[in-house]
């Protein structure tokens, strides 16, 4: 009966520490659903720097060759200056889409991510909840068939012959 | 012209799709695992659960059933039992029946096979015990057909036997001949009754008993002898006498050779049978002759009551044909022959003698016939009556009976007040009669009839019984006439009725009673009562008397 018991509290410890290793694990998934939010922003900050580079260089080469069209005496807004600076532009434009994409991308792949891992953790932390009620009912079920029961009452059986 | 300053690409290219971790995935399926072990657990644990009740259920239900099954067994068994008891099941039957019942086994065996196993031992222990009265019947069936056999067979051998011996006689057998046949019948007795030791130990003896067959064998040769040696070739006379003389000398015929070697006692055995078979001849003559006594009585009367000489030469004519005894025949020729007119006057000595031979049936119609010249011939006749005709034995023996159940005349009826003492009395008086009838018909061992004397005495026995039987009757009838007498004169309350002086003295009492004297009528009427007492007392008997003395009245 004592065994039986015993046993009873340590499949009831054992559902304990499974709860709280379900919570744990959700902890850590929300952490590392941070994480990748974090990494996503950077990402998109690394891309916005990126795109803020086109830019300037972009406004550096339509200034330079505004100054080399002044230079010349050439107006930089028509002629051949002008279709250069819309060369320009439309390569810089090109580029400045794809790092905000890029940028807008990984903002995104971090959200998303991080959501995931938000699951996961709610998931972990379910499973520790479910595997600890399954422990204890176990646990129930298993005293329950230890305990002594009463048998029932021998039946007279008359001897033939 | 110079080269216009251009924006310079850096080579930029998309960028790749971002790679997820899909944790959330594997968690999915880590937590669905957890929950499909879990629900196996528990399916598991309940399955168990399940199965353990059921398995309780199972047991009790096979405990039921199981004494259900042993209980109908029983009454299977109990049925078998007797159907043995009475021949009607054979040992192969009542195994099937067994084997039947072991089926219920195989029903239990799905509930609980240790309840199975516990009603398959008892049913085994019950079948067993059942095979074996069956077995043990039909070995004693089989033992009681060897012996009925066996038995058969000795008797079947026994005549052979004899018939053998008996061919020796007219010599158509050598005695090597007989002597092997003997072991033949022997070696078919022992191969008969080797079926059984008991039946071998039976006819073949054990050493200290020589068994059925060996006496069976002496036996045959004995009587074949017997036969041989009463016969007339042996013995031309056929008498005892001359057979045991010639057995004496050792000369026994044919069967000499063999008798020499035998023993005194083997000797002794056949001239016993000799004897037995000549005394049973002579007892078997003296039958006929008292059967023809009892016959020719009743013609030896006629003749002594006839005074017709060719009458009675008639008569003895038919005497003639029966086989008397010769002496007697002679006896009544003389008479027939005689002078038959008597003397004038009887001898009183002869006539007392001779009367009271007749009246106990001892008188011989010789005897009567060669005393006849001393008696007148009245006397004679009627002395001749009573020799020739037994039924006066039975007439006065009759009469006896009657008068013990208070019959005074055979055409009345018993003098007993009450109608049941009557029916009582007539009931007890036709039984004693009958069987005094039978007796008086029936012959002995040896072949006679009873004569008067017997008749007589047997009487006597059946009317003491008779007034034993009738006792309480008469004491019953002897108390009423006593109250009767006291109704009539209360002086005789308390006085012995069988004492004369004391009933004088209550008769004068109640004669001199004042204020008012006995009358005649009641005196007459108590005296009546009296005698009517004294008559039944006495027919009660000494013990009713004695009851009667002590004051049991």
């Amino acid at each position: 009966m004592t065994i039986a018991i015993a046993a009873a509290a340590l499949q009831a410890v054992s559902a304990i520490q499974t709860y709280q290793q379900g919570r744990i694990a959700q902890q850590q998934y929300n952490l590392q659903a941070k994480m990748a939010t974090a990494e996503g922003e950077r990402k998109a900050l690394q891309y916005q720097q990126r795109a803020n580079d086109i830019v300037r260089r972009q406004q550096s080469a339509n200034a330079a060759l505004a100054a080399r069209a002044y230079a010349g005496g050439v107006n930089p807004f028509s002629g051949s200056p002008d279709i250069v600076r819309a060369a320009n532009d439309t390569a810089a434009g090109r580029e400045y889409a794809t790092v905000l994409a890029d940028a807008d991308a990984a903002l995104r792949g971090g959200a998303i991510q991080a959501q995931i891992y938000e699951q996961a953790g709610e998931a972990a932390a379910r499973r520790g909840r479910f595997e600890a009620t399954s422990k204890l009912a176990t646990a129930a079920a298993t005293y329950s068939t230890t305990i002594p029961k009463q048998e029932p009452a021998p039946v007279e059986i008359r001897k033939v012959g | 012209m110079a080269k216009l300053p251009r924006y310079q690409e850096s080579g930029l290219i998309s960028a790749d799709i971002p790679r997820l971790d899909f944790a959330n995935i594997k968690e999915e399926a880590r937590f669905s695992s957890a929950v499909s072990e879990s629900l196996d657990k528990i399916s598991q644990f309940a399955f168990g659960k399940a199965q353990e009740q059921k398995k309780q259920a199972d047991k009790l239900l096979a405990i039921q059933l199981r004494a259900d099954y042993e209980s109908d067994a029983q009454e299977v068994f109990n049925n078998l039992s007797l159907r043995i008891e009475k021949n009607e099941l054979s040992f192969d039957q009542a195994k099937i029946e067994v084997e039947a019942l072991k089926g219920y086994a195989r029903t239990l065996a799905q509930y609980d096979i240790e309840q199975a196993s516990g009603y398959m031992r008892s049913i085994t222990t019950s079948g067993n015990a059942l095979l074996r009265k069956s077995s043990e019947r039909d070995v004693a069936l089989y033992t009681s057909n060897i012996s009925e056999m066996a038995f058969r067979t000795a008797k079947s051998l026994s005549k052979n036997l004899e018939d053998v011996w008996k061919l020796k006689a007219t010599n158509q057998i050598t005695d090597d001949e007989i002597l092997q046949y003997e072991a033949g019948a022997r070696s078919v007795m022992m191969g008969v009754a080797a079926l059984s030791q008991n039946t071998i130990t039976r006819y073949l003896g054990d050493g200290k008993d020589p068994g059925e067959f060996e006496k069976i064998r002496i036996a045959a040769k004995n009587n074949a002898m017997a036969n041989y040696f009463q016969s007339q070739n042996f013995a031309p006379s056929k008498t005892a006498t001359e057979m045991l003389s010639k057995l004496n000398s050792g000369d026994a015929g044919v069967y000499s050779d063999f008798w020499k070697n035998m023993t005194d006692d083997e000797k002794r055995s056949v001239t016993e049978i000799i004897e037995k078979q000549a005394n049973s001849v002579q007892k078997v003559i003296q039958s006929q002759y008292t059967n023809a006594n009892l016959a020719a009585d009743p013609i030896i009367r006629q003749i002594i009551n006839s005074n017709d000489p060719t009458e009675q030469t008639r008569l003895y004519g038919q005497l003639k044909e029966l086989p008397l005894d010769p002496s007697k025949l002679r006896s009544v020729k003389e008479y027939v022959n005689s002078d038959q007119s008597g003397a004038s006057t009887d001898d009183i000595r002869v006539l007392i003698d001779l009367s009271a031979k007749a009246a106990r049936g001892d008188l011989s119609v010789n005897e009567l016939v060669s005393n006849r010249s001393r008696l007148t011939k009245s006397t004679v006749k009627s002395l001749a009556l009573q020799i020739a005709n037994p039924n006066d034995a039975m007439s006065e023996s009759n009469k006896v009976l009657e008068l013990a159940v208070g019959i005074q005349s055979s055409n009345l009826p018993p003098e007993i007040p009450t109608a049941e003492g009557r029916a009582a009395a007539v009931n007890a008086l036709n039984k004693a009669k009958l069987e005094l009838i039978k007796f008086k018909n029936t012959p002995d061992e040896n072949g006679i009839f009873p004569n008067d004397s017997m008749i007589r005495q047997k009487a006597s026995e059946l009317e003491t019984n008779l007034s034993n039987s009738m006792s309480p009757i008469f004491n019953n009838v002897a108390q009423n006439q006593k109250k009767t007498a006291e109704v009539f004169i209360p002086e005789l309350a308390g006085v012995d009725l069988t004492n004369d002086a004391a009933v004088e003295v209550a008769f004068r009492a109640a004669t001199n009673r004042k204020p008012k004297p006995a009358k005649a009528d009641d005196l007459a009427a108590a005296r009546n009562a009296v005698d009517a007492y004294r008559r039944n007392i006495n027919k009660a008997g000494p013990q009713q008397q004695g009851d009667r003395l002590r004051g049991g009245q």
